[in-house]
């Protein structure tokens, strides 16, 4: 049986062999980009599998595991050839659509593999937060602290309104009986039945598990929820940021947006979705903001930043800069938000991506406005501003035993997953887990990888693992037909400031960091005063004075530490230890840019490289 | 091409050696962040011109139905008790910016695009249009949609 299977797979590795001559016509093809190195994250280098606009890499991640991240191109370029300033180089390999697919298959089906068990790992942390609140009497309930605290006098009238709809559809005592339900599914709940995810094994995604804390913490915000909607309860101040003044267009926008969310609402007090407390509490928080909104004349968004939310230094000479960004992504958002609301329907993700925008724009303002470190929002922006639930006591042992449960599943779930896809420097890093991908999207492994893509590399015995090796052997071992360029950020800046003044004086200007119009200085590099990169003959000489001046910072920053916590010290020592290559001719530090706004950024455009022979 | 590669291996060796002895071994990217890369732009000093991998609305929904797809897929194949794949749908939809996902016809289409992926009988796809949309009839509709574009 064995033996016919290995027949079979080598029989589809020679039909294959057709492959690369049929892939030239279906224009299909691979990219392997290699990232040229810089301080910071990735003083080796970094290297990426492009299949069409998705763009694949394997990056090293705390505590010490490598996980595949899937970023479009222009994105992965913004990071790393914008923001990390490094040269993307590519060489194109020509696959058939067959091999193209198989590949695009596998990356994916990693990417969702490691994504899920990353989602339950988190799952468990937060399963370990629960508890530890339950233990203390009081959960932490996601967006119930956009609402004013229970007992306070007033009631709002938008919710009151909400009230009667849901009466009106679900009967008087709708919210009652609702409130009754939830209360006795909570005293039903048993701490003992923890029903904890699975440890990862072999190549399945794990098993959709519905712990305890999480039905815990799921009814009691469902609890909340209700309660706030029985008592029509007023937002909190400071729940909403004002934002852009309604036009015509924009009111009955705005109307439309409300009378669809408060239908929604109506529906979603009946669901019976497990998770829908959450979605209840920002959904009226929203509605009370639209309804504001049409009263005041402008747009009104909930407070989405959360309360641990994360800041960034100011940049008063960036400011204005970003501001007049800001504004134009809201306005864009508002245009569309606009324009999507005569279809009737409350799209979430049209409003959030407004709301997030007008919660950008009004922190830029204040923050300035008041001098201040400005609050990043992240990715995920949905308003989650929480508030202390007081819970009816439980067993405090058993409590005590699930919390233990929930800490050593969470630490097997951790140590199952590094063993299988734990970092090694040279084993298995970002370059050896592609081309091990690559082996594993085809049946025939190894042997139909080469007969599919017309080549292959070892990563066993060689230098192969260090990014820029790998991409030399990838020239050498398959068959490229294109090499092209993502030049850095810098290095297009310069080109473009090239053709318009005298070269010499751009480039004098422009190569140190003193002089340099386009250059400011990023608070995640280190100190140095010459760029190497584009400067190879003079590299030792620039390198020692990068040396002398990290040096110099060094001290300065001994000084200082008991003022800055060691920031001036640290930034000084990394500015003398990337000096160091540099006097033996290599170069590693290329600096950063912070934000580059997006009319200033180069298009995702690559550009040939002629082939060496003229290939 | 030889002479590249000889060149590269130098060069790398050369900065290895380097990196070594200077405590540097960083080889490839590494993300301080447990989420993925998005969250390193909006870490950046500019979330407000975020260039996050859905900067675009239809792009973010297209990308949440083909999370909603995969997971829907892999649930067929592993199993697990039904509630708990409802609430998987809402922390993926969260992820989204989606926090009422049953009011959306995307999360259905997805839920249906899974099901085909995975090859659910027509029976078994009218078990989770019950469980799912109800007689919601745009609902079933959507969930029927994705089933016959992956079903083929």
């Amino acid at each position: 049986m064995a033996a016919l299977r290995r027949l079979l797979t080598l029989g589809a590795a020679l039909l294959a062999v057709a492959a690369p001559v049929a892939a030239g016509e279906t224009g299909r093809h691979v990219d392997y980009l290699y990232i040229e190195a810089n301080e910071g994250g990735s003083s080796g280098g970094h290297v990426a599998l492009g299949l069409g606009d998705e763009v694949f890499h394997f990056e090293h991640r705390s505590p010490g595991i490598l996980v595949l991240g899937l970023d479009d191109l222009e994105h992965f370029r913004y990071r790393y050839g914008v923001r990390e300033n490094r040269t993307i180089h590519v060489s194109r390999i020509p696959v058939s659509e067959e091999t193209y697919g198989l590949l695009v298959e596998r990356f994916r089906q990693r990417h969702f593999l490691q994504t899920r068990h990353l989602d339950v790992m988190d799952g468990l942390g937060r399963d370990r937060a629960t508890l530890e609140q339950m233990r203390a009497g009081a959960l932490a309930i996601e967006a119930a602290g956009l609402f004013t605290s229970p007992g306070t006098p007033g009631t709002d009238p938008d919710l009151a309104a909400l009230r009667s709809r849901v009466q009106a559809a679900h009967g008087e005592d709708a919210l009652d009986r609702r409130i009754e339900s939830l209360r006795a599914r909570l005293a039903e709940l048993d701490p003992a039945a923890l029903d904890l995810p699975e440890p990862p094994s072999a190549e399945l995604p794990p098993v959709p598990s519905y712990s305890f804390p999480q039905r815990y913490r799921d009814l009691v915000t469902a609890l909340a929820a209700m309660e706030i909607l029985r008592e029509a309860r007023p937002l909190a101040p400071g729940a909403l940021v004002a934002s852009l003044n309604l036009s015509e267009a924009d009111a009955a926008a705005a109307g439309r947006l409300r009378e669809a969310l408060s239908g929604a609402l109506v529906r979603l007090v009946a669901s019976e979705r497990p998770d829908g407390g959450g979605a209840l509490l920002v959904g009226m928080a929203r509605l009370v903001a639209l309804e504001e909104s049409v009263r005041q004349g402008r747009w009104l968004a909930v407070d989405a930043f959360p309360a641990d939310t994360a800041t960034v230094g100011r940049r008063p000479e960036a400011e204005a800069e970003l501001i007049e960004s800001a504004t134009a992504e809201l306005a864009r958002r508002r245009d569309r938000l606009v324009a999507r609301s005569a279809e009737g329907e409350f799209r979430e993700v049209e409003f959030a991506a407004f709301e997030a925008a007008a919660n950008r724009l009004a922190e830029l303002q204040l923050a300035r406005a008041e001098g201040r470190e400005r609050r990043i929002l992240g990715a995920s922006p949905v308003p989650s501003h929480p508030a202390r639930q007081a819970i009816e006591p439980l067993d405090g042992a058993v409590l005590a035993g699930a919390l233990e449960a929930v800490q050593e599943r969470q630490e097997a779930y951790a140590a199952a997953f590094k063993r299988r896809w734990g970092y090694n420097l040279v084993t298995r890093n970002c370059v050896s887990e592609i081309f091990s991908e690559i082996d594993a999207a085809f049946p025939g492994g190894a042997q139909e990888s080469l007969a599919r893509l017309g080549g292959r590399i070892e990563m066993d015995g060689s230098l192969n693992f260090i990014p820029a090796v790998s991409a030399a052997s990838v020239a050498s071992a398959y068959p490229v037909t294109e090499r092209l360029d993502l030049p850095s950020y810098r290095t297009w800046r310069k080109e473009q400031m090239y053709e318009r003044e005298n070269p010499v004086a751009v480039f004098l200007r422009e190569s140190n960091t003193l002089t340099s119009t386009m250059y400011r200085r990023n608070a995640d590099d280190s100190i140095f005063v010459f760029f190497t990169d584009d400067a190879v003959l003079a590299r030792p000489l620039l390198g020692a004075v990068n040396l002398a001046v990290g040096l110099a910072a060094s001290a300065v920053g001994l000084v200082t530490l008991p003022a800055d916590g060691g920031t001036t010290l640290w930034a000084g020592l990394k500015g003398a230890v990337f000096s160091l290559p540099e006097l033996f001719f290599q170069n590693i530090r290329k600096g950063s840019f912070g934000w580059v706004k997006r009319d200033a950024r180069p298009a995702p455009v690559p550009r040939p490289v002629e082939l060496p022979g003229g290939g | 091409m030889r002479r590249d590669r000889r060149l590269a291996v130098l060069r790398a060796v050369a900065v290895l050696l380097l990196s070594c002895v200077l405590a540097l071994p960083q080889g490839c990217s590494f993300s301080a962040s447990s989420k993925g890369s998005s969250d390193s732009s909006d870490s950046s000093s500019d979330s407000s011109a975020s260039s996050s991998k859905s900067s675009s609305p239809d792009s973010a929904e297209a990308q949440y139905k083909n999370d909603v797809r995969e997971y829907t897929a892999a649930y067929v194949k592993t199993g697990g008790q039904f509630d708990a794949f409802r609430r998987g749908i809402g922390d993926i939809a969260k992820k989204h910016n989606i926090t009422n996902w049953e009011e959306s016809t995307v999360t259905y289409e997805g839920i249906g695009q899974g099901l085909g992926e995975a090859r659910v009988s027509d029976l078994q796809l009218k078990a989770y249009m019950d469980g799912l949309a109800g007689q919601d009839a745009s609902k079933r509709t959507a969930m029927q949609k994705g089933y016959d574009d992956k079903k083929g």
